[in-house]
């Protein structure tokens, strides 16, 4: 038997299912794995081993049924946006470093019904607010493929736990691409549900028009099956779909035979050669398995980062307005009268990057700039909505890379036209609110991991897990654990 | 402060940044930095062709309702958890004068 | 000079759901602090909001009622400000397009019909409360009332004075109850309004200067508020001064409005749309079915009672109380008696009686039927008022009906002419001056003197044949004597 930490979840369940394993091994494993990993990659920003392990082996004395759950038994990390009520929920911010929610959210909950092992928290970029190019108030998450590499953000703990092999799977949130980009960096698969499949009742805001919860996960199989525990309308979340659920039993057969692959030609822009070769012999794959493949083009993608900006940094401005340092969080030491309260609580609370999007999204919102941004920035994204219909009455779905560059250095000066191109192939999928998933198909000559995306039809989450699945089968790339070299 | 290329300045900084409560004073050539891209981002909206006037409703959802039913509420010590001053009950800010906003 | 004030109005009533606006959290008045709140309404990181579906039911009811456009679609916005009663940092309410729009209220002010022009009602959420005392060391938040929900009913400036103000919030609070959608508990503020003053000299066609009044929370305090706004704006105008566009809030108990503490720069709420709620959309159905369920409406329900000879008076009790009104519509049922007695008796008679004995209308000891039974033996003649209001206490104390307790306390009226004579001439001989008196024109008397001859039927006799035989003996021996 190879090393518990290196395993899949699909296999572990299985080996739960039929007592070839206890939960409290594998949370154990885990757990043991964290230890010697986390001092070089700065995964987690709170873990209650004891509490976990003393949960798995309440688990390993309940009967196994044919109604035991498939997530069983199996440890999950959490990125530290997901409200738990027993441990810490910081955002990887000051403004919240002591922050402990009275309430779990609806995934942490279905998590637990179904009995899941709640791991520990994962660190990220401070309120999910960047792409993992900079420290968070709990420090700087290091690629486990290369420590001195960024891991992609926003969920950039949880995608760094996968690939270390300190966590199994994990849950991350995605605004723009938060679970696609440190997935692709990582070497894991990172996947964004259809916006309204999953509740947001406990995940904090970042965006509302665009946030969704999904899985990073060694393999398309453990990103199902991370998903089905957690998917379903919630009646708490006013946004959450009321009768869809993606029904993942069709992924394994799924063919992709005579499917009609588009490969988005904007997306292409500033690609890497290694990407690019990488990309190509993912496209091969597919037709090798009989699916037709055409270019597309969506001409509003060049304009999506403007579009994406506007809508996230004006909701963020409304959603952060609550950290304000009177019921909870951080309060400035230093006030004279309730106004430098606010402040000083609110400068102190906040990192730069999120102060400086706080006021853009503020600017944006202030008399007069309502409709020269928020309104046009509005119907720009009904029309690539629109765009994005028009395109699936001709393919199935769409092929792109993640990034057009694999995990850069930390420190490495980006140029702007890059770091914009980063986000212009996933912030698309936010604003349509379509399903995307990141998934890995090689390394570059650094042997650093590539992602390729696939964008599916809104509510068509299963065949797209299924494409992605084809690929597994047919490459036997999955699960690039790494070995986390000093 | 109309057109196109408008550059954001210090004061203007410092206006905005009333409004959100915040304190930009200190790294404010930073800020004026980083804030300028991003409007250089987010001003790439001048470049659409836009095929509406009217901002559209996202219909796709309506209606997704709560029946007028009563659920428990927090216990008050939830409530106060993590309040930084806690005061009768309350949760406790400095002095406020006059009436409401 | 002489000025008219011309005032527009913006009622905030909280709606009587058993839970908030966005939240399933029971909210009661005076409860316990900080114990009637969740997640959601004290604004955690990470709660939602979700609408509460009778919310919209309700604001349907009250835009049906005032004759508004519904809004087939319409949506929430984020009203974005930093205040300590306001958890989230931004207050959920409607903007661009409110549930109900361009509607009107009918009103009467010194017995003639008004109409005020609605602009827009939409629904919104309350705010917490603050807690000053200069016994606490700071000022306290007390986050129960978060979330409630009210509407925000705008009228047009069609107002003209403080009397007429009075009226209209009048008007809207019976319209809210006999909807059953607003407990109207005055005391506890759940009806409160800001108040749009400006003057101009009469006959000017344009507007004055707007000023906003906020913070008014009782009738009597938007009367004078607007009185002494009115007066303010005039004495200024007087002096030649001019002021601006201004928001000030009304200090009841001094009396006074003052101008609100200026903020660092002009507020800017930054409104947007609320991205947490999707579009509410009400369908022709929906709209019907309220329609269909919808009471009769004060102005109309008093119109009625008008038009069945009821006097002012009365019909406005009446409305005002629909337990008395849904007696009074069981006898106007049964008829046969005068529906401006029967109106009269309720209000007067039965209501001390059941004032007296603590007991409701509907468990009155005399139901509507012995009501008319009663009024059909005054009307008759049968027995005389008196007689009728002995008939209800004895109900009240002994119980019966009305026909038993006439009988047993033999209090049929007496029309014997021959007898009645008799004791008007035993009278009229005892009171000897009094007859002089009236023979001189002194007819003032007479009312004594009939007085005299009931206390001597014992309460029995036919007040109209004793007032009439009493005439005829004086005038007689008058005639004699000259």
């Amino acid at each position: 038997m190879s090393e518990i930490y290196k395993m899949n979840a699909s296999e572990l369940s299985r080996m739960i299912h039929q007592k070839e394993a206890k939960p409290s091994e594998i949370c154990a494993a885990f757990l043991s794995r964290h230890e010697a990993v986390n001092p070089k990659i700065n995964a987690y920003t709170n873990i209650d081993s004891d509490a976990a392990l003393k949960h798995a082996k309440e688990l390993d004395e309940m009967p196994i049924t044919a109604e035991t759950p498939a997530m069983f038994g199996l440890p999950v990390a959490i990125k530290d946006n997901i409200c738990t009520h027993d441990l810490p929920t910081t955002c990887a911010s000051k403004m919240l470093e002591k922050f402990r929610s009275p309430y779990d959210a609806t995934v942490i909950t279905r998590l637990r019904e179904q009995g899941a092992v709640i791991l520990g928290k994962t660190n990220m970029d401070e309120f999910a607010m960047g792409s993992g190019l900079k420290e968070s108030a709990f420090g700087r998450v290091c690629n486990p493929h290369d420590a001195g590499r960024v891991p992609g953000g926003s969920s950039s703990g949880s995608g760094a736990a996968v690939a270390a092999g300190s966590a199994l799977f994990a849950l991350g949130s995605d605004t723009g691409g938060s679970i696609r980009l440190p997935a692709a960096f990582c070497g894991a698969v990172g996947y964004k549900p259809t916006y309204g499949a999953v509740s947001r009742y406990g995940v904090v805001g970042y965006a509302c028009s665009f946030d969704q919860v999904g899985p990073i996960a060694r393999t398309v199989s453990d990103a199902a099956l991370l998903t089905s525990a957690i998917v379903g309308h919630d009646p708490m979340d006013a946004t959450s779909h009321p009768s869809f659920i993606p029904d993942f039993s069709t992924v394994e057969a799924f063919s992709v035979k005579n499917k009609k692959i588009g490969i988005l030609k904007e997306c292409f822009e500033g690609v890497s050669e290694d990407v690019q070769k990488a990309l190509n012999l993912a496209i091969q794959t597919y037709t090798s398995a009989g699916a037709e493949v055409q270019e597309i083009s969506i001409p509003l993608i060049k304009h999506s980062l403007s579009i994406y900006c506007i809508i996230a940094l004006a909701e963020a401005s409304s959603n952060f307005a609550k950290y304000d340092g009177l019921r909870y969080g951080h309060r400035s030491d230093h006030f004279d009268d309730i106004d430098s309260l606010y402040i000083n609580s609110r400068t102190e609370g906040f990192g730069t990057i999120v102060k400086q999007r706080i006021w853009t999204g503020t600017y944006i919102l202030s008399a007069g700039n309502y409709d020269r941004y928020y309104k046009k920035a509005r119907i720009a994204q009904a029309m690539l909505r629109d765009q994005f219909k028009k395109i699936f009455e001709t393919v199935d779905v769409i092929f792109t890379p993640v990034s057009p560059i694999t995990a850069p250095k930390y420190g490495e000066q980006l140029t702007d036209s890059i770091s914009c191109l980063m986000d212009q192939c996933t912030v698309p999928v936010n604003l349509a609110g379509l399903p995307a998933i990141a998934v890995p198909c090689g390394k570059d000559n650094n042997q650093l991991p590539i992602g390729f995306q696939l964008i599916g039809r809104r509510f068509e989450d299963a065949s797209l897990l299924g494409f992605a699945r084809v690929f597994e089968k047919e490459t036997g790339i999955s699960n690039l654990v790494a070995e986390v070299l000093a | 402060m109309k057109g196109v290329n408008i550059l954001i300045d210090k004061a203007e900084v410092e206006r905005v940044a009333a409004f959100a409560k915040l304190d930009m004073g200190q790294d404010m050539d930073a800020h004026i930095k980083a804030i300028n891209d991003l409007i250089k981002i987010i001003d790439g909206i001048e470049n659409i062709q836009l095929d509406m006037d009217d901002e559209p409703l996202d219909m796709e959802l309506t209606n997704t309702f709560r029946e007028d039913n009563p659920m428990p509420s927090m216990l008050r010590q939830d409530v106060l958890a993590n309040a930084p001053e806690v005061e009768a009950g309350c949760v406790s800010v400095p002095k406020i004068l006059g009436g409401e906003a | 000079m002489n000025y008219e004030t011309v005032i527009g109005l913006e009622i905030h009533a909280e709606l009587s759901t058993k839970t908030k606006a966005f939240c399933a959290c029971e909210y009661h008045y005076g409860g316990e602090v900080n114990t009637q709140c969740c997640p959601s309404c004290i604004g955690l990181p990470g709660a939602l909001p979700v609408l509460n579906k009778m919310v919209v039911e309700y604001a349907l009811k009250i835009g049906l009622a005032t004759h508004c456009k519904i809004n087939k679609i319409s949506r929430h916005h984020r009203k974005n400000y930093f205040y300590p009663d306001l958890p989230r940092g931004y207050q959920v309410t409607q903007y661009d397009i409110p549930l109900c729009q361009d509607g009107s209220i009918e009103f009467y002010h010194k017995g003639e019909k008004r109409k005020v022009r609605l602009a827009r009602i939409h629904i919104e959420e309350d705010t917490a409360k603050l807690l000053h005392d200069s016994s606490y060391k700071g000022t306290l938040l007390d986050f129960n009332r978060c979330g409630v929900p009210l509407i925000e009913i705008v009228s047009e400036p069609d107002l003209r004075s403080a009397e007429e103000v009075k009226d209209y919030l009048e008007a809207v609070r019976m319209l809210l109850a006999a909807l059953d959608i607003c407990n109207c508990r005055m005391q506890e503020g759940v009806i409160r309004c800001d108040i749009n003053v400006s003057v101009r000299p009469i006959g000017q066609k344009t507007l004055g200067t707007r000023v906003e009044m906020k913070n008014v929370n009782t009738f009597s305090g938007a009367i004078r508020a607007v009185e002494y706004e009115a007066n303010r704006q005039i004495q200024l105008l007087e002096e030649g001064k001019t002021f601006g566009q201004e928001t000030r809030r009304w200090d009841d108990a001094k009396g006074v409005s003052l101008p609100m503490r200026a903020k660092e720069g002009a507020a800017d709420y930054r409104y947007f749309p609320e991205a947490d709620l999707v579009p509410l959309v009400v369908s022709d159905e929906w709209i019907n079915q309220v329609q269909q369920s919808q009471p009769e409406l004060p102005v109309v329900r008093y119109e009625r009672y008008r038009g069945m000879g009821v006097p002012e008076f009365e019909s406005w009790l009446l409305v005002e109380h629909l337990d008395k009104a849904a007696f009074f519509e069981q006898c106007a049922q049964i008829g046969g008696v005068s529906l401006k007695s029967a109106a009269n008796w309720i209000i007067g008679d039965i209501t001390a009686r059941l004032h007296k004995a603590s007991v409701s209308i509907e468990n009155a000891p005399v139901t509507p039927k012995d009501l008319c039974v009663i009024l059909g033996m005054i009307e008759r003649g049968f027995i005389n008022i008196d007689a009728g209001r002995l008939v209800l206490d004895e109900m009240f104390v002994n119980g019966g009906t009305p026909e038993e307790i006439v009988q047993k306390l033999s209090l049929a009226q007496v029309s014997d002419e021959d007898y009645l004579r008799g004791l008007v001439r035993e009278v009229l001989e005892a009171n000897q001056k009094l007859v002089t008196d009236y023979q001189n024109g002194k007819t003032n008397v007479l009312a004594f003197l009939v007085g005299q001859c009931m206390k001597a039927s014992k309460g029995k006799g036919n007040p109209q044949i004793v007032n009439k035989l009493l005439r005829e003996v004086m005038d007689a021996t008058g005639t004699t004597n000259a």
